[in-house]
């Protein structure tokens, strides 16, 4: 990347990271994030009914809490430039697509990542107040966090160039990150006939949940962190090839 | 400058642009003109690089449209129509984003915001949202936007619609002004804007071009005339289905009526039409009375209707 | 022209075709790579202690490993369906997984799920090799659900075969299963011989459960009882009490330490008697504290009681009594360098006694565990009933020891002296007489708590248990396990504040406010803040242009 992609990657992430301040979707974002699964882990389950100084219950939900939060937060990416006619302007200045897309990558991790912090109260009161956390575990859980948040974003991004319609762009990534994410749990419930084993295989590898276990525990694992960021690059190649194919439509 | 041959640009299989080439020199203000759907947009948006052409060459400063997108948008002030802007950003804040993607120095972004706010009048709205402006600031916010990194070629979809007249006016002036240092190619499906501005216009029907010409030669090389004349009759009804049926026009119409029994009309011939024998026949027939008569050169919009207009 | 429309052509069909062949080529390459890293893979972990990693010590033992080695898995399909075992059967296949990583090729992992209906046979099978169910319980929708869980291990070496019975926890897996594999590959240094010398108490009796301790964990521990010699496969004895040793039981463990023979002495210097009016403290004699006399290590008759680190005894269901007599040892007063304690948090012990070493052997020994210094001592009779008790019964000023490790040269307590008679007349002493040697020794100045009664009160915990075993290890120079031991506590309990009381509630009540509650406001605050500065920006700016 040389300087003048950099700094027109930097100027679409400003823009859009403005865009997230200065209207209410980014706190709102944050907010709910902080609210809902914090409730989940208060007074169902979690902290202090197993009276353990771990976030691994918290960080177990995650990937269901993302499913619904995620495309809440990306929906408007593509969607809402078609809708508002805003994409011939962003299309025809001297932008490559990837510095757009990197740009606007950026700037949605960058809101997870804020929101992300903003729970580490808990365990850093609990840690001084009640008990002790694994801090080399923390790290690891907040690392992969960060990371499958990536890969959910990447895939709602995708989607979102798909639609012109907010709705349907929100609803059909809600439904394929539900797919991915829960065909992984699906594996653990499902009885397989030991010939069909591999396909338990098979969708215990491709789920986004289940990569997400490694780092929930502490572990971080190559492979884990391969599918991440090979996910998270395929879907960027396809988010890049469909805003291109839209040129010959 | 600006070179385009054979382009062809199809949706799904349905053409809309159909073999079309011109050429724009630089510094010429140049007007697409069309109704409404005659492709207009999606050759301007192909010149910008947001389309790709199904067929064709486009060739921008010598640069080939599929090898350096990036250098030839770098090159163009583009203005889409309805004029597309971040809504939530203020026109201050917009205008940087733009100064910053457009890659102008740090410390030029300030004087070149400046300059532009002065020209297009923008001093009263920099701090308000762009979605709390009028049409009209709207459009100059567009314009400012499009102008601020001193574009070699400028590209204005629609730039009037939604202005008011003084405004209109203000534009005019200034995109003359412009034109003398720019290549501006501007489209319009109204005819006054092309009057007011243009030094050459291409006029688009359906996909195709039809003329492509100076006002003056356009004009000069225009042969059809229009006839005005009234009538003198008891029945409007008999006199109106009479007058249709006639033959040698290829435009006819009723303008007013001029006492109570005397009508007003207007037809456009071409130059060897018998529509006035046909005329003269009908009236000896009917026992009307011809008024008056009056026979002129067809003016622009005439020429305009002539080639653009749809067909009967 | 038509040049350039073959270029758009090319361009066009590049773009709208190989899109998707390139995107199904990425897609296999991430298939490829994700093949490569499952066999060159790299794991950070970075829990402490790395619970998700075998340690050091494991990768030593996989790799001493040269014949093969068969360790297969079962558990039922109950035990997948639970929640929380589903996670232990997870991680113990993760675990074994790493076993046969860093193997010379000779590990092999096998692991079965087993049906619960189609697999009768197999499950009946494995139930009579010793593998046993537990139930398993689990609240769903309000409603617990039992289920019968089997998971066990059978490891096979050389036609021989051990079995671990149940495994229904993550915590101390690693630990388990080395200790079954140092027993199967006969990696163990350790034949113990146990020495009884307190009171009329009994391995059979009061001890079983200490006995049951060292058999599960060391392939030969023996019983060595008064008179007998100690058989010459032995390495390590270790001694309970003092008093009922003879001379000549006093006289063949003085040559087996002699002899490079190591000794783990457990004793105090009181005598506890009780009945059902009273419990009192008398001071022991013993032949056995002349001889550590002689080595340099002397057992006080006293009783130690710390005014500052004690447990606390249930008088009642409301009512603790402070209890100094059962000091706890904690922090600074455990060695921090001694691999045996090092890792201890704190240790409990019952009416001790404190140590004294002499200066010829200090440079030697190393002090295990301390009082606090605020403990004192009581001499003669002392009465240990609840009722007798009001803290504090003295005041405390001084630091007592109450372990120690000794390693070195030492002189024998019979030098040039005659072997003494044994009562047993059958038994004579065969071996070689020296006068000196090289040798281990580990004191504790506590008799009792080891024995049944304690151990059954759950006075005990595991680190006590662990102190028994990282001693021996470290007799035995095996150290390799003791880092292990201690990868047990994974789970970090709330423990700062004692659950249930008000001040754990306010905590908790703290926790949650913040995060929940004041985060989300602080958020607000910040979009009202920013979104004030904008607008305050925006009112400059128009000033700015309107002049």
């Amino acid at each position: 990347m040389d300087k003048r992609s950099f700094f027109n990657t930097l100027a679409v992430y400003k823009k859009e990271i403005q865009n997230y301040f200065y209207s209410p979707i980014g706190y709102v974002f944050i907010v709910l994030f902080l609210f809902i699964p914090n409730i989940l882990f208060f007074f169902f389950g979690g902290i202090f009914k197993e009276n353990n100084a771990t976030m691994r219950m918290y960080f177990a939900m995650l990937p269901i809490i993302y499913i619904i939060f995620i495309p809440g937060l990306t929906m408007g990416t593509w969607s809402k430039e078609k809708n508002d006619g805003t994409l011939e302007l962003l299309f025809t200045l001297p932008l490559n697509r990837y510095e757009i897309l990197i740009g606007k990558f950026l700037s949605t991790l960058t809101i997870v990542f804020i929101a992300l912090i903003a729970t580490l109260p808990i365990p850093l009161i609990t840690h001084f107040l009640l008990g002790s956390f694994d801090i080399g575990q923390l790290i690891s859980q907040y690392i992969g966090a960060l990371l499958m948040a990536s890969c959910y974003i990447a895939i709602s991004f995708f989607i979102s160039s798909l639609t012109k319609e907010l709705i349907v762009s929100f609803l059909l990534s809600t439904s394929i990150l539900a797919l991915f994410t829960f065909i992984g749990y699906l594996a653990y419930s499902v009885k397989f006939f030991t010939q069909l084993e591999w396909i338990k295989g098979i969708l215990t590898e491709i789920s986004l949940s289940t990569h997400f276990l490694n780092f929930s525990k502490g572990v971080i694992d190559s492979i884990d962190l391969v599918y991440y960021i090979g996910m998270s690059i395929l879907f960027f190649y396809l988010n890049i090839r469909v805003l291109e194919s839209k040129r010959w439509s | 400058m600006i070179s385009v041959k054979n382009l062809v640009k199809s949706y799904n299989n349905v053409p809309v642009v159909k073999d079309v080439s011109f050429e724009v020199n630089k510094g010429e203000l140049v007007g697409l003109l069309g109704p409404n759907g005659a492709g207009k947009t999606t050759i301007m948006r192909i010149l910008t690089c947001f389309l790709n052409p199904t067929s064709g060459e486009v060739n921008i400063n010598g640069m080939n449209i599929f090898d350096s997108p990036i250098e030839i948008k770098k090159l163009i002030g583009y203005l889409p129509e309805h004029t597309p802007q971040y809504g939530d950003m203020t026109t201050i804040e917009y205008l940087n984003f733009i100064s910053e993607v457009r890659g102008i120095d740090k410390n030029k972004i300030k004087s070149s915001i400046d300059e532009m706010i002065k020209l297009t009048s923008l001093e009263d709205v920099v701090s308000k949202k762009i979605s709390e402006l009028s049409k009209g600031y709207q459009k100059r916010v567009g314009l400012a936007s499009v102008m601020i990194h001193d574009p070699e070629i400028l590209i204005l979809d629609e730039p009037t619609t939604g202005l008011d007249p003084n405004q209109v006016i203000t534009f005019r002036k200034m995109l003359r002004r412009l034109s003398e240092k720019k290549t501006v190619i501007l489209s319009t499906h109204v005819l006054s804007e092309i009057e007011a501005t243009c030094e050459r216009v291409i006029i688009i029907k359906k996909g195709t071009i039809v003329a492509n010409d100076t006002l003056q030669n356009l004009v000069n090389n225009f042969t059809d005339e229009f006839i005005e004349f009234s009538l003198k009759a008891d029945n409007f009804t008999e006199i109106d289905k009479e007058i249709s049926k006639l033959k040698g026009a290829w435009k006819l119409e009723f303008m007013k009526k001029d006492a109570k029994d005397i009508f007003r009309y207007k037809a456009l011939i071409s130059k060897d039409s018998d529509f006035d024998k046909n005329l003269k026949d009908l009236i000896k027939e009917k026992n009307w009375k011809l008024i008056d008569e009056k026979r002129n050169k067809a003016n622009l919009e005439e020429i305009f209707l002539k080639l653009a207009g749809e067909e009967e | 022209m038509k040049n350039n429309d073959k270029k758009i052509d090319k361009i066009k069909s590049y773009k709208m075709e190989t899109w998707l062949i390139s995107s199904l080529f990425i897609a296999i390459m991430i298939i490829i790579i994700f093949v490569i890293t499952k066999f060159f893979y790299f794991r950070f972990d970075l829990t402490k202690g790395n619970k998700f990693s075998i340690s050091k010590p494991t990768v030593e033992l996989v790799k001493k490993i040269n014949n093969k080695l068969i360790i297969k898995y079962y558990y039922n399909d109950n035990c997948r369906e639970h929640v929380g075992m589903s996670k232990v059967v997870q991680y113990i296949n993760d675990l074994l997984k790493e076993y046969k990583n860093y193997s010379k090729g000779y590990v092999e992992i096998i692991s079965e799920e087993l049906s619960t209906q189609r697999d009768r046979e197999k499950l009946d099978e494995l139930e009579s090799k010793g593998l046993s169910y537990k139930s398993l319980s689990e609240a769903s929708a309000g409603e617990a659900r039992l289920s019968q869980g089997m998971s066990g291990i059978i490891i096979n070496y050389e036609g021989k075969e051990s079995v671990i019975p149940q495994i229904f926890t993550d915590v101390g897996f690693e630990y388990l299963i080395d200790k079954e594999i140092k027993k199967i590959i006969n990696d163990n240094n350790a034949n113990i011989g146990l020495i009884l010398a307190y009171g009329n108490k009994s391995f059979e009796n009061e001890y079983s459960y200490l006995k049951q301790i060292l058999e599960s964990e060391y392939s030969k521990t023996t019983i060595i009882n008064s008179g007998e010699n100690i058989p010459t496969d032995i390495n390590v004895i270790m001694v309970i009490g003092a008093e009922q040793l003879t001379d000549y039981d006093v006289f063949k463990i003085d040559q087996f330490l002699m002899n490079g023979g190591k000794a783990f002495f457990t004793t105090s210097g009181i005598n506890i008697l009780y009945n059902q009016y009273s419990q009192i403290a008398l001071p022991k004699d013993g032949k056995l504290f002349d001889l550590l006399n002689h080595y340099g290590i002397t057992i006080n008759k006293n009783l130690i009681g710390d005014n500052e680190s004690y447990r606390a005894v249930p008088r009642s269901i409301l009512e603790e009594s402070r209890y100094p007599i059962w000091p706890i040892i904690t922090g600074e007063n455990i060695n921090k360098t001694n691999p045996i304690v090092k890792n201890f948090k704190n240790l409990g012990f019952f009416w001790v006694s404190s140590i004294d070493i002499d200066e010829k052997i200090k440079n030697n020994t190393e002090i295990l565990l301390k009082t606090t210094n605020k403990a004192w001592e009581k001499k003669d009779r002392m009465e240990l009933g609840l009722d007798n008790y009001k803290y504090p019964i003295e005041q405390g000023d001084k630091q007592f020891n109450i372990a120690c490790a000794f390693k070195g040269s030492l002189e024998s307590y019979y030098k040039g002296k005659e072997i003494p008679k044994n009562e047993n007349e059958n038994i004579k002493y065969e071996l070689g007489r020296k006068d000196s040697g090289n040798t281990q020794l580990v004191v504790i100045s506590n008799d009792m708590f080891f024995e049944n009664s304690i151990l059954d009160s759950r006075l005990v915990t595991q680190s006590e248990i662990n102190l028994l075993i990282n001693s021996f290890d470290w007799l035995t120079e095996d150290l390799s396990l003791i880092q292990i031991r201690d990868k047990k506590k994974f789970l970090n309990e709330l423990d700062k504040v004692k659950p249930n009381t008000k001040q754990f509630d306010t905590r908790k009540n703290i926790v949650i406010a913040v995060s929940t509650y004041i985060m989300p406001f602080l958020i607000i605050a910040a979009a009202i803040l920013i979104n004030l500065l904008r607008y305050s920006r925006r009112k400059k700016i128009l000033e700015e242009y309107k002049k």
